[in-house]
Order: C-alpha cells, then structure tokens, then sequence
C-alpha cells in the first residue's frame, strides 16, 4: 500500500507549481515553434542547457566579482570548497549581487541561446527538407553536452556545479518564504511568456507564421522571406527556452551535463502533442499532465522499492509516455485542446461585405 | 485505323557498367581524387625537405598508425551509417532509434558469445537476419501505422522506441559493460604461401585481426549492399521509391513492401555492424549513443539519403578521429587535446556552413 503520511503536502505542491512552471516554458517555446510556425524543433535539450551552463558560468565566475571577491577557480580540487562556500555565502546575505547575477544571467543565455538557434536555422532550413534542422539540433544538442562534460573551463566538466542558490535566499532566512517567492517569480515569467506568445500568435507576424507553416510556397509567392521567418521565430523561441534553462538551473540548485539528454527532448514534445499543436492552453495543458505523471511515478517508483519491488522508475515512464502518444495520435491528433479558429476585424468585415 | 498495330520497337538506353548516378557520383570523387593527388604530392615534397623531413621521421609512425585505424574503423562508420541513410532516403524519417538497434545487436553477439560459445564473426548469421526481422516488426507495429501522420510523430516515435529499448536493455543486462575477446587474435595465420602473424606489422604501424576483419567484412557487405541496390529488381524498386514514392506506386511497385524491406536492411546493417565492433569494444546499455551521433554526422556529411556517400563519410569520420587524436603529440606547436567527438563537431559544424547538402549531395 503507498504510504502518503509522510509527505509535505505545502513543500510538494510548492515543489510541483515551481516544476510546472519551467516545464510549461519550455512547452510553450516549442509550441509557438513548431505549433504555431511547424519547424521541428528536437533541440529543446540544447537551447535548455545553453540557459543552464550560462547560470553556472555566472554564479561560479561573475557573482563573486561582483560582490566583491576573487573568483576562486570552482573545479580545482585546492578551491573547490571554498569557492563553493563562497558562492553560498554571497547568495545568502548579498541580494544585489545575487539579482544582478541572474538578470544577467537571464539576458546572456537568452542572448547566446537565441543566437544560436538562428544561426542554425538559417543554415538548415535554406535545405528545404526541414527534417534535417531536427536532426541538426538533436545531434548539435548531444554533442555540445559530451564537449560541455568533456572540457573543465565551462561547469568543471563532469562534476558540475552545485551552489546555485535561489535568489530570494539572498533576502529572507525562512527557506519555505524563499521556495514560494521563487515559485512567484517562476509563474509570473511564465505567465509574461504565455502572454508573449498569445500577442505574437495574434500579430500580422504570428498569422505569417501560420501562413508559411501550412503553405510555404504560397507565402513565398507572395514575396515573404520565409527562411528568415522562420529563423526570426526560432531565435524567440530558443530565448525562451534558455529562460527555461536559467530557471531549471535556479531550481535545482546545480548544473550538471546528466539533466539535458534527449529524455527532456522527448518531455517537452510529448507535452505538446498531448495539449495541442498550436494552443497555448494546450500547451500548459500538457506541461501540467506531464508534470503530474513524473512525480507520480517517481513517488511510485520511491515507494515500490522500499517495500522491495525492484522497478525501474524511467522505463515505466517511458512505457506511459510511449503509450501516450501512440493513443494520441490514434485518436486525437490535433490533441486535448485543438488550436483555435482566429479571425481579424478585416476578416470579418470581408464576410459581412460578402453577405450583403 | 486504331485496329492496326505497329510492332513495338523498344528502344533500350545505353546502359554503361554502371548507372549514369553513379557514373557521376564516380567522377565526382575522381575530381577530389586528383585534387588529393595533387596535394599529397605537395605534402611528399614538403616531406623530403630540411625540418619538416626529421618532424616526418620523429612522428611518421604515430600518424601512419592513426590513418590505417582511421580507415579500418571508418569502414564500420560507413556500414551503419549506410543503413541509417537508406532509411532516410525511402522512408524520410530519422531514425533515432538506430544506435539503440545497435546495442541491441551487440548484446546478441556477446549472449551468442558467452552462453554458446559462437565465434562473433559467424554470429553475422544471425544477428543480420535477427535485426532484419526485428526491423519489420518496429516498421510493421510503430512507422507504419503512423505513415500518414505529421513527420514529426515518426520522429518521436522512434526517439521513443531508443529510449525504451536501452531502459529495457538496462533492466535485462544491467549498466555492467560486457566485453569478448577472441582467443585467435594473435594466432599466426597461413594462408598458402602467405603466413600472416596477428597483429599484423605493416609499414612499422599495427593492424590487429579485430579490426582488419571488421573492416574486410564491413567492404564486403557494403559491396554486397552496393550490388543489391544497383543490380537487383529489389534493389531498383527500392531506388525508385526513393527517387518518386508516387511514381513508384504508378508502375506497380508495392511501397509498403518496399518500405518495410528497406527499414530491415536498414536495421540489418547495424546487426552486421554489431558483432563486428564487439571483439574491440564493449557494450552497455547506452553503448549505441556514441555510434547514433557519429552516424548522424556522416549521414549529413555523405548528403542525406545517399549510400555512397555514407560510406566515404565513414572513412573521412574514422581518420578525422583518429588523427585527431594523435595531433597534440605531432604537432611541434601546443595543441589541447580533447575527446574524438570534438573533431566530429568540428566536422559538422564545417559542413553545415560550407556545405549542408553534403559532400556528394545534390544543392
């Protein structure tokens, strides 16, 4: 029998809003990339960790020079603790420093992650088979982590780095106050992206979007650069993903290679096809499921083992996951909450003149 | 006047020993060929003078011993990357799963290995056609039913399938690596008059039986790819496909046979792959990864789809590794060393700007 005495319902409930939040990030960056414009984006894993090793990068190199300390290097065996004690100290009693550090974090790996995306787009989808900018990401994505866990300079290569405090840590003691106002940020950047993303879908731009996705020879006849589209929209996109990536990092309280396989490729699409390609309800939708059934079956998978079952908690995961998409796509492709019919005022004023 | 019939003249094109594509393709490749002759004459004369000729004499060995296992393990490269361009080429979906077909081959290699005691290179007998019919039913049960859908859930699907696979491949033989080595791999060999004494010794650098076999038997079975493709009706139906799905089906070709045959060679190639890395390598559960990626390169080096083209792509990804390499100990200049998969990076990286369509393919 699952035992649920011993389990925090306000910690878990803070615990799962915070995780929602990221992951619908995420969600939603993919859906206004391949709901809303159809490029396949299999590279959310890269464009995440982009946003992750920017976090690490700044708390171990930038934040102690801007409280005022030197840098200790953070992999050498010699500093390592005393960076790390260094690193915790400033993010619990510097609050300055410590919000400069993620803002500029934020900006940064919004910036080199955006960048990327653009670039990569520009080049792959010029190919026309735009299949190919999938297996591009997915395999750029694979390969920076093997360099990234490979090559000390960045987050010390396969050690990570831990320390990342959350940086409300910084201004009150009471650790539960400082979990919700970290929740409070996560959900209201969220929320900002949500709204982001429904203007853009509203905008001239956002209905050019949907034009080159169901018929980009049509949008090219009508004089529309539709690469440049495109790779304008995967640098939004990839930004907003990297915010994730901040966010996962801030939450996590480390970086390490092991957390940006293609499993949080996989996630992030499963959210979106079960929501619904280009709604973004249905995407936060999916965020919510997806949220849900990872910590149930990792709380299963917890008290399964202690009463000695041995399971793996991925593969039953993967199994649902699997499963989940196979029905999806069996009986309701267009997902729980199909995109929305938009009409403009000139449309409208189109029909009521054709009705006359 | 329609009753009258005028006996059909049937005009045959001139066939040549080999297609006009691949005519092409070879000229190509003879163009680089010259172009590579002329700098290699240029690298051999820069050899023969004052401090570069001493540098040669210091390092020549480490940088023969890295092209021939370059070349040796690059044939490899080539076999699976061959099976996962085919599949591209008639299906137009990236199989994601391929690497964790892989592992799953190379698990049947070592079973076959350590509980019937089956030399890895017979088990070629029946890890292609297990993978073969493996490959069917992943085609039949998972691609096929979502033939019709948005490209992207046959993505997922097989991203999902790879996932799967190495969980339950953890679950079935745990993260332990499983290694064999072969009790002959340094025999003495006489073939005739010829006596061959494993490792071999040639020009000072070293093949090991290991990796000369896996390189003669992965020739071997690209040439026998190669002749299926070109010269048989299977071979030309499945070329068809790829060229014209719906143009194909017009003239009475059957394209869910010919996709479902396709995935299975497609799988079979890393069967065949499988038991000959093995004797070298070791396998766990995720020992597939490295190869998925490696393959996705050479597959965009090559030009997607196209079979020769993966194949030079394998041998041009294996000598890259391993000159790559040896290059912080040749070079007089200091030169970071770093893992091989860097100068893949590098490698993908280069094409995508200078040449995204891919060595052989077409803009």
């Amino acid at each position: 029998m699952i035992d649920l005495s011993n389990i925090d319902f306000v910690a878990t409930t803070i615990a799962l809003l915070t995780i929602f939040g990221i992951w619908s990030i995420m969600a939603i960056s993919l859906n206004l990339e391949y709901g809303v414009a159809g490029i396949p984006n299999f590279g959310q894993a890269l464009f995440v960790s982009l946003g992750a090793y920017t976090t690490g990068v700044m708390y171990s190199r930038v934040m102690p020079l801007l409280a005022g300390h030197d840098a200790l290097d953070p992999c050498d065996a010699d500093t390592l603790a005393s960076a790390l004690q260094l690193r915790s100290d400033i993010a619990q009693s510097m609050p300055v420093a410590t919000f400069v550090t993620v803002a500029i974090a934020l900006v940064v790996a919004m910036f080199i992650s955006g960048l990327v995306g653009y670039v990569m787009s520009l080049i792959t989808l010029r190919l026309k088979e735009e299949w190919f900018l999938a297996l591009v990401l997915l395999v750029g994505g694979e390969i920076i982590r093997i360099l990234v866990r490979g090559y000390k300079p960045i987050i010390c290569a396969n050690s990570g780095i831990a320390g990342i405090a959350q940086p409300f840590r910084s201004i009150t003691d009471d650790t539960q106050l400082g979990t919700i106002l970290f929740m409070v940020m996560v959900l209201v950047l969220a929320l900002i992206v949500y709204w982001y993303s429904e203007r853009l879908i509203r905008s001239p731009y956002g209905r050019l979007l949907k034009a080159v996705r169901e018929n980009d020879a049509v949008a090219q006849s009508l004089g529309k650069d539709v690469v440049r589209i495109r790779a304008r929209v995967m640098f939004i996109g990839s930004a907003i993903a990297a915010v994730a990536g901040v966010l996962f990092a801030l939450n996590l309280g480390l970086v390490s290679t092991n957390d940006f396989v293609v499993t949080l490729t996989l996630d992030v699409w499963v959210m979106v096809v079960l929501g619904g390609l280009g709604n973004m309800r249905g995407a936060l939708l999916g965020a919510a499921v997806i949220t849900l059934l990872r910590r149930v079956t990792q709380v299963a998978a917890i008290q399964l083992n202690q009463s000695g079952v041995d399971l793996e908690f991925n593969f039953v995961r993967f199994i649902l996951l699997g499963i989940i998409l196979l029905i999806m796509l069996r009986y309701r492709p267009q997902g729980l909450l199909p995109e929305s019919r938009r009409t403009t005022v000139a449309h409208d004023a189109l029909l009521t003149d054709a009705n006359k | 006047m329609a009753s009258e019939q005028q006996p059909m003249t049937i005009i045959k094109p001139r066939q040549g020993l080999l297609p006009r594509e691949t005519r092409q393709q070879l000229m190509r490749l003879l163009r680089y060929g010259l172009g590579g002759l002329v700098i290699v004459a240029i690298v051999w004369t820069l050899l023969n003078t004052g401090a570069i000729s001493t540098w040669y004499g210091q390092w020549g060995v480490v940088l023969r011993q890295a092209l021939v296992t370059g070349v040796l393990v690059g044939s490899v490269f080539g076999l699976v990357a061959m099976g996962l361009t085919l599949i591209f080429g008639v299906l137009h979906i990236i199989n994601f799963a391929h690497g964790a077909l892989l592992t799953v081959g190379m698990y049947i290699t070592f079973t076959l290995f350590e509980s019937f005691n089956v030399d890895p290179y017979l088990s070629v007998f029946v890890t292609i056609p297990a993978l073969f019919i493996l490959g069917i039913i992943i085609q039949r049960l998972i691609i096929h039913p979502a033939r019709n859908a948005p490209g992207h859930n046959q993505l997922l699907l097989t991203l999902g399938l790879a996932l799967f696979i190495e969980n339950a491949l953890l679950v079935g033989f745990t993260a332990t690596p499983r290694f064999i080595r072969l009790s002959y791999a340094r025999d003495e060999f006489s073939l005739g008059p010829i006596t061959l004494d494993f490792p071999l010794r040639v020009f000072g650098t070293t093949v090991t039986l290991e990796k000369l076999a896996a390189f003669i038997f992965a020739l071997l079975l690209t040439g026998v790819l190669y002749f299926i493709l070109q010269r048989t009706d299977l071979g030309k139906a499945i070329r068809a496909t790829a060229q014209d799905k719906e143009g194909a089906a017009l003239v009475g070709i059957d394209i869910d046979r010919i996709s479902m045959i396709t995935f299975g060679i497609g799988t079979a190639c890393v069967g065949a792959a499988a038991a000959l890395v093995l004797p070298f390598l070791q396998v766990d559960p995720v020992a597939g990864n490295a190869f998925n990626i490696t393959a996705f390169v050479i597959v965009v080096l090559g030009g997607m789809g196209n079979v020769l083209g993966a194949l030079i792509g394998g041998l041009i990804i294996g000598l890259t590794q391993e000159l790559w390499v040896v290059l912080p100990v040749v070079l007089p200049f200091p030169f970071p060393s770093s893992t091989k998969l860097l100068s893949v990076f590098i490698v993908f990286v280069l094409v995508l700007f200078f040449r995204p369509q891919g060595i052989l393919g077409k803009k």
